[in-house]
């Protein structure tokens, strides 16, 4: 009779949804609206939990009443109560038997509408057989008739506590599983496994850990019966902070969330872990490529990845992008999320202009890499900008130039430049417009000898390679791909009769009215006919995501409230505009996180930052925009 | 309108739950404010037409002409008596991060036109006054500069990071020869460091214990508190610790005031013997989400209390006086420095219910 009563609710509640609530509580069936109903819902078992105490709180229960104990049940209504407000996952564990159901009460999962359960109402036959109703304290019931019903389950309930805790604890291996086969058997077990409610008794005390602290921490010490209860929990919870090594601690947090859910539990060990399956699959080598340079020990230093996260903070051999990077860990589970196209390199603190870099990852993407070159990676973060800013501007927005006087033709004569260059064959590229002014100036014949670029340490003038041609030498600090500053050799003799100018300027989104149709945003919109829409809000940017595949988004915030821990606000208002990308998303339990690429960055490093900080990011930028911008728009 | 000469404190304590913190509030418009003085009597804010103004004595002066849209920093020493100006032309046009600001001195609440010191950024006055540093991030050095004699040359300090090309030192002159500073080495290490321009040499004051981890500091009567926090990875122990500044050889006495299992977020502020600080209470590692509150630490006691209960505090900050927290594009007062007031007009007698 028991386990069909409960089989019977369950199936009401899993697949049944809101209906059967609807039809326990009939007084809602003709309520109008969704949530409306679930709200009064809600109030309305809230209300029939109350009223069935009062009525009932004055009947005492006389175990010497009780005819069977066997026969003494939890008042059906009132079971459904708790049922509706206990986690759903831990409902299958509470329909086995009436035992089962017990070990969910001793391990303090089932919930009142009040939280804890302190009261059960209860139904049983007396001595003259007539059935009677009355309400126990939760410790009366588990002394007197739990105890005579289920004795195991009080025995189990002895092993989880003091002192036989800390040899249970020593005595169980919870241990992730191996394989996808085992992980799959693992969770059904544990729906069977009459441990199960204790682990996740331990998982919700240590979660609850640093909200009681606080709560202990700011109560008033004239509430002492309070700060008691407190402090025993405080202190109970600590000590599985102890006992529990945070593996195990990991493994049931994830038991205890997805009980019902095997998939997700299994996602978090197996399909969410990003470096074996690359190490097994290579489906991403220039990526793998950044993180294990070397060809021989490719497949073993992807699979040590997971092993020692802290190994991905510093893998940028170029020093060029914001470090640390996130852990191992984080990367796994952001890299797989990333949608951006990212086949290539690019080097943030070697273009030195954010908007430049962001806006070239904006068309590198949309473009699948058109814009870049292999090995070349300053070329890689900035080609794709001066080419837009060409086609579409007449270099009008790319004022980074080298310009010369041509004496002949009386004329100031200017050519646009991608400093650090050193393609031969691109017109804008350093080495042909040095050699362009050199061949117009001095007869150099750059196009059988093209100049070269070289670090200013590297230039050896009694080598006899440096004797004769042209060498551009910089220092590599003050030679970015949008900003620099060279000298040039010519056979040997210094070659200055030129001016570098160093005027990137542009607005990705309008920052005037008058230049709106200027920006690369209105300029991309009609040459690229793409849409760019305002997100303000998780849902519009699920929803992008859902129906554009290869939607990313652009976002202009406050590196403050960005990346909080590494750019500090030192004054109010202290905001350093940060252009970004998100190009997926993290979903748990109504909380999300976005897969944030921002222009300090380095491309195949992508960070999970929750949506409060990109909001506060985007929200401090927008205050700070000329034309009050909200700076977050899905391109598509 | 922008008649202001001092900022007033709305708050809305009967409609918040205990620990939620009462927004600042400000009669002029709040995104445009750069500084206010302790006493609340001196107001610098910026015009989007570019200019920096000063308003003092319901009077309003400019202090600074700049192209529209520019944008301004601004610090002072710990007496109040300078203020340094950082001028940040078209920040959302250009750009480069790389490319330096022009850096500038003026007297804090004279109507003066401001003085020109150099280019860089996160510029610092120290010692009264005497003196100002800021970071040039092309040359990646610190610049130490005489504020009250001029042909003293500027004193240079090259640091040592190229791990990261975003990093920029946290700097403290303590005496015209001594110089406390952040630097990180080429393992990832961060480091405090002192360097003394007698003998140009340099001493570890501390050194983080793992690679990634960052350091930030404030000074408290001769006290040097910092604290040492992961930024990588958010499952990692912070601490805060507490160091002598003087009569402590080679830095060796340092005793630990907190710790804690989880990466709170960098920087600290000193403030009234208190130390302020943003701490981590918990970690979602799914959604790399940390709930966060504003942490008030008694260097003497030993003891930290939590202030506020909204979740997801960024960073605290010192201003007017004041520590103030940010958390989502809003800014909470921690702690006041005068009885909180509100400056709501009293409804007509004939209205009250």
């Amino acid at each position: 009779m028991w386990h069909q009563f409960y089989q019977n609710l369950l199936n009401n509640i899993l697949r049944g949804g809101l209906l059967p609530l609807l039809l326990l509580i009939p007084k809602v069936a003709n309520a109008q609206g969704f949530y409306q109903n679930f709200e009064k819902i809600n109030n309305l078992q809230k209300e029939n939990y109350t009223n069935l105490i009062k009525k009932y709180k004055n009947t005492v229960l006389d175990i010497n009443d009780i005819k069977d104990f066997n026969k003494v049940h939890i008042d059906q209504t009132f079971l459904s109560i708790l049922l509706f407000n206990t986690p759903k996952q831990y409902i299958p564990m509470a329909t086995k038997d009436k035992c089962s159901l017990y070990d969910l009460i001793l391990a303090e999962l089932i919930k009142s509408p009040e939280g804890e359960v302190k009261l059960l109402l209860l139904k049983y036959l007396d001595q003259a057989n007539n059935e009677k109703k009355a309400v126990m304290t939760k410790k009366l019931f588990v002394s007197q008739i739990v105890s005579k019903v289920c004795p195991n389950s009080i025995k189990l309930n002895q092993y989880f506590k003091e002192p036989n805790i800390r040899k249970t604890l020593s005595s169980i291996s919870l241990t992730r599983p191996k394989s996808e086969k085992e992980c799959k058997t693992t969770i059904k077990k544990s729906l069977e496994d009459v441990k199960t409610p204790y682990y996740c008794h331990i998982n919700n005390s240590l979660q609850a850990l640093p909200r009681l602290s606080v709560k202990y921490k700011n109560l008033s010490r004239s509430k002492f019966k309070a700060r008691m209860a407190l402090e025993k929990k405080i202190n109970r919870a600590k000590m599985y902070n102890n006992l529990i090594n945070e593996s195990s601690k990991e493994y049931i947090q994830n038991l205890c969330q997805n009980l019902i859910d095997p998939e997700k539990f299994c996602q978090e060990y197996f399909s969410k872990n990003y470096w074996s399956r690359e190490a097994k699959e290579n489906q991403s080598p220039v990526v793998s490529k950044t993180y294990c340079p070397n060809p021989k020990s490719k497949t073993k230093c992807l699979k040590s990845l997971s092993q020692s996260p802290a190994q991905c903070h510093f893998k940028d051999r170029m020093n060029s992008s914001l470090m640390p990077w996130p852990n191992c860990n984080q990367l796994s589970k952001s890299l797989p999320k990333s949608r951006l196209y990212k086949s290539y390199q690019d080097c943030p603190a070697k273009v030195g202009n954010l908007g430049v870099i962001i806006w070239s990852r904006i068309l590198n993407h949309y473009t699948n890499g058109k814009y870049v070159v292999e090995n070349q990676c300053q070329t890689n973060g900035s080609d794709a900008t001066i080419n837009f800013s060409g086609e579409l501007t007449e270099f009008e927005t790319w004022k980074n130039e080298i310009c010369y006087d041509d004496k002949i033709k009386r004329k100031y004569i200017c050519y646009p430049v991608l400093f650090n260059d050193n393609r031969s064959n691109v017109d804008y590229s350093l080495v042909s417009v040095i050699g362009k002014i050199a061949n117009k100036l001095k007869g150099y014949n750059y196009k059988d000898k093209p100049c070269k670029i070289i670090l200013e340490e590297d230039y050896k003038p009694t080598l006899l390679e440096f004797k004769s041609g042209c060498f551009i030498m910089s220092n590599d600090n003050e030679c970015k791909g949008a900003q620099c500053k060279f000298k040039v050799i010519l056979d040997q003799l210094q070659f200055n009769q030129f001016e570098i100018k160093n005027d990137i300027s542009f607005d990705i989104l309008p920052s005037k009215y008058q230049d709106e149709n200027k920006s690369f945003k209105k300029l991309y919109e009609k040459s690229a006919q793409k849409t760019f829409k305002r997100i303000l809000n998780v849902s519009s940017l699920e929803l992008v995501f859902k129906n554009h595949s290869n939607a990313v988004l652009l976002g202009y915030g406050c590196a403050q409230d960005l990346l909080p821990s590494y750019f500090r606000r030192e004054t109010l208002n202290q905001c350093t505009p940060l252009p970004f990308i998100v190009d997926g998303y993290i979903e748990d339990r109504g909380l999300y996180s976005m897969n944030v690429i921002t222009a300090v960055d380095h491309i195949h490093a992508p960070r999970i930052i929750p949506w409060s900080y990109v909001f506060a990011s985007v929200k401090g930028y927008q205050a700070i925009h000329p034309l009050n911008t909200w700076g977050l728009y899905a391109i598509y | 309108m922008q008649f202001i000469n001092q900022i007033a404190i709305l708050t809305f304590i009967l409609t918040t739950p205990a620990l939620a913190l009462p927004e600042l509030k400000t009669k002029q418009a709040l995104d445009r404010l750069l500084f206010t003085s302790s006493d609340g009597k001196i107001t610098y804010y910026r015009k989007n037409s570019g200019e920096l103004q000063l308003s003092l004595n319901y009077k309003v002066a400019t202090i600074m002409k700049s192209p529209a849209n520019t944008l301004y920093q601004i610090t002072s020493d710990d007496k109040e008596k300078f203020i340094a100006i950082e001028q940040i032309i078209s920040p959302h046009r250009v750009m480069n991060y790389f490319q330096n600001n022009r850096i500038f001195v003026a007297v804090l609440g004279k109507a003066t036109k401001a003085k020109l010191v150099g280019q860089g950024t996160s510029p610092q006055i120290h010692l009264d006054g005497k003196w100002m540093s800021y970071f040039d991030k092309v040359k990646n050095e610190i610049n130490i500069v005489s504020l009250v004699n001029d042909t003293v040359p500027p004193k240079i300090i090259q640091i040592k990071n190229k791990l990261n090309p975003f990093f920029i030192p946290k700097v403290k002159v303590l005496t015209p020869e001594h110089i406390l500073y952040t630097d990180i080495n080429s393992k990832g290490y961060e480091a405090l460091l002192m360097y003394s321009l007698l003998d140009k040499s340099f001493e570890t004051v501390f050194k983080s214990k793992n690679p990634g981890n960052k350091v930030s500091y404030c000074e408290s009567s001769g006290e040097l508190l910092i604290q040492e926090t992961p930024i990588g990875s958010v499952k990692s122990s912070s601490q805060i610790i507490q160091l002598p500044l003087y009569n402590n050889t080679g830095f060796k006495n340092t005793s630990i005031l907190y710790s804690t299992e989880f990466a709170d977020i960098p920087g600290i502020v000193c403030h009234k013997d208190k130390v302020y600080f943003v701490k981590t209470n918990q970690y979602n590692s799914k959604l790399n989400l940390r709930s966060t509150e504003v942490a008030e630490l008694d260097p003497t006691k030993k003891q930290v209390k939590v202030l506020s209960n909204m979740k997801y505090i960024e960073q605290v900050i010192p201003f007017a006086g004041m520590i103030l927290a940010s958390a989502k594009g809003k800014y909470y007062i921690v702690k006041n420095n005068t009885a909180l007031k509100s400056d709501e007009i009293a409804r007509p007698e004939k209205f009250k219910p």
